[in-house]
């Protein structure tokens, strides 16, 4: 049965000439699972949109869409309230109420249903997605993993035929997005829903979905089941956001591609001999830049210690990945280390001095780059300095520039920006400070795998001018591609603190989807290109 | 204190309004000291005070608007001293505990309040179809400032934390805590937008809402709810009649009840009374031997 239909849709945003959409069509069936992809701003959130009446954007509009037959522009509310759920990408975004139940029965609510029968389906999709034992509890306690499921069980509750999700995990550890993920899978496995999910880490999901809508610059380019898509996507550069075993497969030549980690584990150990990426050569006689001595930190007088003891050591002109899962105390290092907070016990030292307040030479990028943002347009924001001087023009454009913001972008007002461009206009704003010490929290939000090549340059090039760099991150890919050492966070302490290459190399769980292809056979590949590289070294399949 | 948490928002709503607004209009200082022990008490058997110190606030207050008020009112027969030429009284002084009194037992009682009357229990007094709406705009409304105040933060800290709070000359801080506050009220209208987004889109302005909530109540609701409306008569009949009374100027005169004490008493330890029975419960519950 159909569940979707877009006939040549076409939309343009009332303020700009430029079309968000051009002609996309598709159809969607019951139980189908179709993944959008495409760089930053190529219009899937507007597409995801255009088919939740309620959450349609305000603009220009041509072409169809059709739900099980209909116009959606005819549908009655009700219908699409039930039958049509949306997910969004931040989890603290969608909540209304204060507790779980009160978010779960929202909807049901709404819909006019009676208590008994509201009661019955949030007892089963509790059960049925595990969240039991958050029944009870306030939002603001929850792990943004766990409000995410609580998002997704809250719009389930009224049964729909059509989930739209957009960047879902965006937030998530990796733990908290595969739990995510497979919650999804099991859904659309056993109830048939059909999805639509717009994803920038493909890893979990490329594999599952029936078929794959690569947008560009608004325009539906290919619309092909998954392995279809890779080996058309495999050698441009968006190729670089699919998952590794594809990646592999297209570079491979192989006719069948693989199409999960194991299977290309197996297929590199028993078709390669082993050989080992060269060690980078490690920096020698380096300054420190960050020492954290026994560090004991909490946020209240009665509550849990964040950070427990915590020892750290950071060379100048190095660059550090801070990470593990949600609530380990990545970010609240980043702030010690900032001087926003002060240790109740232990030391914390930036270039030799004892942190006592926030440093003129250190800036952090908050999880949320539009919380530094003030002024009508980004131009404004960035042509005055904290002390209030004038930068000139010239300084804010070669900046701006040199993080791919555009003169037009600069005339935009912050939240109209997509979340990638915004990270980067936020960035460009502390470089404009000259800071020696960069502070990162999770700057990956948002970003597609071309802005994430384009942050991992710009993180080199200000280390190797002598900048020291530290980021808090869920994306191990980032870590692996950026990163010279990583520190893992585990309850409160860093649970390891070694070369990128020997930690995710070392770690069998906690570990990019190379490293695990890679195995013992090509011990130190970390990194999709790494693993490439060797195959094609060890000269293809022997 | 879980029996009071389990009580209907619309009896906990009757408990609280009858102690906390007959402390603050009923003078007697047999009355407050009664209210503020009965709310001290209530405290410490929920948690919210573990120790002296937790009390340093309300003890400032107390002695705050005890000592300061002889020096605003001159009234009263008996000078302590003299300051400034004007006589500091012991009638202006007891005036202004028995002031203090009824500020620190209204401000226990307003911290339990928020204790057991969470915004959603709130929202949850409103009832049919289109008071249910009007529910979840006012629990939206109710947590709308504790999150204000924590979003405030967060900024602050974000600017703070990227090297943009600047605090080298009076004007430059000024301009760096204006920013914030700017910063702050674009994201605060960004989230509200993207909240009413998802209400929309789970269809919050369809018509005929239902609850969830639970509508009949319980004998013990009736009882509390009874209790206090009584409670709250006795003690007016008491001050209408002229038996229940306290003047300070020129000298200090005051009379309560003991059925009046007795009675408010019994309202302002349901608390603690509810903690105790719990506890018994628990015991007996316990495995013997």
């Amino acid at each position: 049965m159909e569940i979707i239909r877009a006939e040549g849709l076409t939309f343009s945003y009332t303020d700009t000439e430029n079309k968000a959409l051009d002609g996309v069509s598709f159809t969607l069936s019951e139980g189908e699972l179709m993944l959008l992809y495409g760089a930053s701003g190529s219009g899937k959130s507007t597409l995801l949109r255009l088919m939740k009446p309620e959450l349609s954007p305000v603009g220009r509009r041509g072409g169809n869409v059709l739900y099980t037959g209909n116009d959606i522009k005819t549908l009655p509310a009700k219908v699409s309230a039930a039958e049509i759920g949306f997910v969004g990408q931040d989890p603290n975004a969608a909540p209304v109420t204060e507790d779980v139940l009160g978010e779960l029965a929202f909807l049901p609510e709404n819909l006019g249903k009676p208590r008994d029968l509201i009661m019955r389906r949030i007892a089963e999709i509790s059960a049925y997605l595990g969240l039991e034992p958050l029944i009870g509890r306030k939002l603001a306690e929850l792990s943004a993993g766990q409000k995410q499921l609580v998002n997704l069980a809250a719009v389930m509750t009224a049964s729909p035929k059509l989930l739209l999700l957009d960047e879902p995990t965006a937030r998530l550890d990796p733990h908290s997005a595969e739990v995510f993920m497979s919650r999804l899978m099991k859904i659309r496995a056993e109830l048939g829903t059909a999805m639509i999910i717009s994803e920038h880490r493909t890893e979990g999901i490329f594999g599952h979905c029936d078929r794959v809508l690569y947008l560009e610059d608004g325009v539906r380019r290919s619309l092909l089941p998954p392995a279809e898509t890779a080996a058309a996507l495999a050698w441009t550069p968006m190729g670089a956001g699919l998952p590794c075993c594809y990646r592999l497969s297209a570079a491979l030549g192989l006719d069948k591609p693989l199409t999960d980690t194991a299977s290309a584990a197996r297929y590199v150990r028993e078709n390669f001999k082993p050989a080992k990426v060269s060690a980078k050569p490690s920096p020698s006689d380096k300054e420190t830049a960050v020492e954290l001595r026994d560090v004991w930190f909490g946020y209240t007088r009665h509550g849990a210690d964040i950070l427990r003891g915590t020892d750290l050591t950071i060379e100048n002109g190095s660059i550090t990945a801070v990470i593990g899962a949600n609530g380990t105390g990545k970010s609240t290092l980043l702030k010690l280390i900032a001087g926003v907070y002060r240790p109740q016990e232990g030391k914390v030292s930036v270039f030799g001095r004892r942190v006592r307040g926030c440093r003129r030479d250190a800036a952090m990028l908050p999880q949320d780059p539009a919380a530094i943002f003030t002024e009508k347009t980004l131009m404004d924001d960035l042509r005055f300095s904290p002390d209030g001087e004038r930068r000139d023009d010239k300084t804010i454009l070669a900046a701006a520039e040199r993080l791919g913001l555009t003169p037009e972008l600069l005339g935009r007002f912050f939240l109209d920006l997509s979340g990638g461009e915004l990270q980067r206009a936020a960035l460009t704003k502390l470089l404009l400070n000259a800071p020696k010490l960069l502070l990162l929290d999770e700057p990956e939000t948002g970003l597609d795998c071309v802005n994430k090549h384009r942050l991992a340059e710009i993180l080199r090039g200000f280390a190797a001018e002598g900048g020291t760099v530290i980021f808090a991150t869920h994306d191990l890919d980032l870590a692996a591609e950026t990163a010279d050492s990583t520190v893992m966070m585990f309850g409160g302490e860093c649970a390891a603190h070694l070369p990128t290459a020997e930690l995710l190399s070392g770690n069998e769980l906690y570990t990019t989807a190379a490293a695990r292809i890679a195995g013992t056979t090509f011990a130190g590949a970390v990194t999709a290109e790494q693993l490439i590289d060797l195959c094609g070294k060890a000269g293809g399949a022997s | 204190m879980r029996s009071l948490k389990r009580t209907q928002p619309a009896a906990l709503f009757c408990y609280f309004a009858a102690v906390t607004l007959t402390a603050v209009f009923c003078t007697s200082p047999a009355i407050r000291g009664i209210s503020l022990a009965g709310g001290l008490a209530a405290l410490i058997a929920a948690g919210e005070v573990r120790r002296p110190k937790d009390l340093a606030g309300y003890g400032v207050i107390f002695l705050m608007m005890t000592a300061l008020n002889p020096v605003i009112v001159t009234y009263g027969n008996t000078p302590l001293f003299y300051l400034m030429d004007r006589p500091y009284t012991l009638e202006a002084l007891l005036y202004g505990a028995n002031n203090g009194l009824a500020m620190t037992a209204a401000l226990m009682w307003f911290r339990l309040f928020s204790v057991l009357m969470t915004s959603d229990k709130i929202g949850t007094l409103m009832t049919g179809s289109v008071l249910n709406s009007f529910g979840t705009a006012l629990k939206l409304t109710l947590r709308y400032v504790p999150d204000l105040r924590l979003r405030y933060r967060e900024i602050r800290e974000a600017h703070k934390a990227a090297g943009l709070l600047a605090a080298d000359t009076w004007i430059v801080r000024l301009r760096s805590e204006l920013n914030v506050f700017m910063s702050l009220t674009a994201c605060s209208l960004e989230l509200s937008a993207r909240t009413a987004d998802s209400m929309k889109a789970r269809g919050y302005t369809l018509p005929d809402h239902t609850s969830l909530a639970k509508r009949p109540r319980r004998l013990g609701d009736f009882l509390l709810t009874a209790l206090s409306a009584g409670a709250a008569v006795c003690v007016c009949t008491a001050v209408r009649g002229g038996r229940l009374y306290a003047a300070f100027y020129p000298e200090v005169k005051t009379e309560c009840p003991l059925y009046a004490a007795f009675v408010w008493a019994a309202l302002c330890g349901v608390p603690l009374l509810s903690v105790i029975k719990e506890q018994i419960k628990w015991r007996s519950f316990a495995p013997k031997g």
